[in-house]
């Protein structure tokens, strides 16, 4: 759904219609509720922050700048909220993603096999994003988990076209580079044993 | 220009040794221009005393850096933008070929595979969307799900169990003394359980109450709207009556 029509909807939500928040809702769901799943750490929690994200949308909604891309306001709300949420709760970012129980959710989990393989690649992932920045791991989330085009990634993050791209590439290349560490270990002994 | 400011344009040639010859002759009875000399030749040397070398340590650790090998760094490069879905035919054939060859480029390619696989499968579930789709002001407010482990819970039953321990296996002498601090404690954390417990039902009553409140709201107003549609559009449309009103002249009406 492009901004426009998003913007309209926001408009009827403002005067009343319910449909109009429904329609809301379901144009932006799955984007807010994947961005929840990368900061926490099981599905209700992922869900639980969905929802008092959308109750600080229909607040807030009222504060919206017509004109100005109703995604980037909702995802900058979405974000603060689950920043303080993981902060309040001392602990570190998480993934949802790695929890078995949203991992039996998804198709394909029935096999065995398939879902084992699934894991253990989620979790390596897991392990490699934690130790890039934080700028750098969001990018890589946003990009390669929560599918956002890069345009929506500029004026998600207040960045240049440009800076996007280059970000991203750094963030993969480092992420690459973490992830070969990982799976070749002899390489990585040998850089610690040369460490001055 | 004086000839001490010839001097000074030619003061790298003196430092260097390379001075003309007809300021040879000035120089040596110009104590100002052998200063400057003196201190350019100070800086020169200072300057080379300076020169930073990497030490031994650095620089073993510069050798032995993790290097991809050249086929591996350049699937690095079609890695990203495979991603992108930016591969032609020929770079498309020329990466899969490396990672049916190089297992760590395969893992490195099956993590980021299956990270986007997940996220295109990642949907909100259908009743979170349709709890989101009621607008806030039908529904009370969310509120966190009570974890299963509750630590206050658990502190009070370890404290109780211990007590129970003590008096199931100690000396009767010394219990009175050493089970009183136990059992008080465990009175208070059990206290503060069933308290935690208490409120935390209270206000699931009250929030299914006002849930409810909410709902029969919603319902009554639908219902009204219906029923007023309903009576304008008789009103509207009225139906035939089933009695057929004759006229004086015999016909119908």
């Amino acid at each position: 759904m492009t901004d426009l029509a998003l913007e309209r909807i926001v408009e009827r939500c403002r005067a009343g219609d319910d449909r109009a928040w429904e329609a809301l809702v379901d144009a932006t769901a799955n984007d807010l509720y994947r961005l929840a799943v990368s900061f926490t750490r099981r599905r209700s929690e992922a869900e639980d922050l969905t929802q008092e994200v959308y109750l600080k949308l229909w607040q807030n909604l009222h504060r919206y700048e017509l004109g100005s891309s109703f995604r980037a306001w909702a995802f900058r709300i979405a974000r603060n909220h689950f920043v303080d949420a993981f902060r309040r709760s001392r602990h570190e970012r998480h993934a949802t993603w790695i929890d078995p129980e949203f991992l039996e959710s998804l198709p394909g989990s029935d096999d065995p096999h398939t879902s084992a393989l699934r894991q253990q690649r989620l979790q390596l992932a897991h392990r490699a994003l934690a130790q890039l920045p934080e700028d750098l791991a969001e990018i890589i989330l946003l990009r390669d988990f929560g599918d956002w085009s890069y345009d929506e990634l500029s004026a998600q993050l207040e960045l240049p076209l440009g800076t996007v791209k280059s970000r991203l590439n750094r963030a993969r290349r480092e992420l690459a580079s973490v992830l070969h560490l990982t799976i070749q270990p002899p390489v990585a002994a040998r850089l610690a044993e040369a460490r001055p | 220009m004086t000839p001490c400011e010839v001097f000074l344009d030619h003061l790298e040639d003196a430092v260097e040794g390379q001075l003309p010859a007809h300021l040879d002759a000035h120089l040596a009875g110009c104590a100002a221009c052998q200063d400057s000399l003196r201190r350019a030749r100070v800086l020169r040397d200072g300057a080379a005393g300076l020169a930073v070398s990497a030490s031994r340590g650095l620089r073993e650790y510069l050798h032995k850096l993790p290097r991809l090998a050249p086929a591996c760094e350049a699937a690095q490069e079609l890695l990203r933008a495979a991603l992108d879905g930016e591969l032609g035919g020929e770079e498309r054939a020329r990466f899969l070929a490396h990672l049916h060859a190089c297992p760590t480029c395969r893992g490195v390619w099956e993590a980021f595979a299956t990270l986007r696989e997940v996220g295109m499968h990642t949907r909100a579930p259908g009743r979170l969307r349709a709890s989101l789709a009621l607008p806030p002001r039908d529904r009370v407010t969310p509120r966190r799900r009570q974890p299963v482990f509750n630590l206050r819970l658990a502190t009070a039953a370890a404290y109780l169990l211990a007590a129970a321990t003590v008096v199931l296996i100690g000396n009767p002498g010394n219990l009175a003394r050493a089970s009183n601090t136990t059992m008080e404690r465990a009175g208070v954390y059990a206290r503060a359980a069933v308290e935690n417990r208490l409120d935390s039902y209270t206000r699931k009553v009250r929030e299914g109450a006002a849930a409810v409140g909410g709902w029969l709201r919603h319902q009554a107003t639908s219902t009204w709207e219906q029923a007023r549609n309903l009576a304008g559009a008789r009103r509207a449309n009225p139906a035939p009556g089933d009695r057929v009103v004759t006229d004086g002249d015999g016909g119908t009406s």
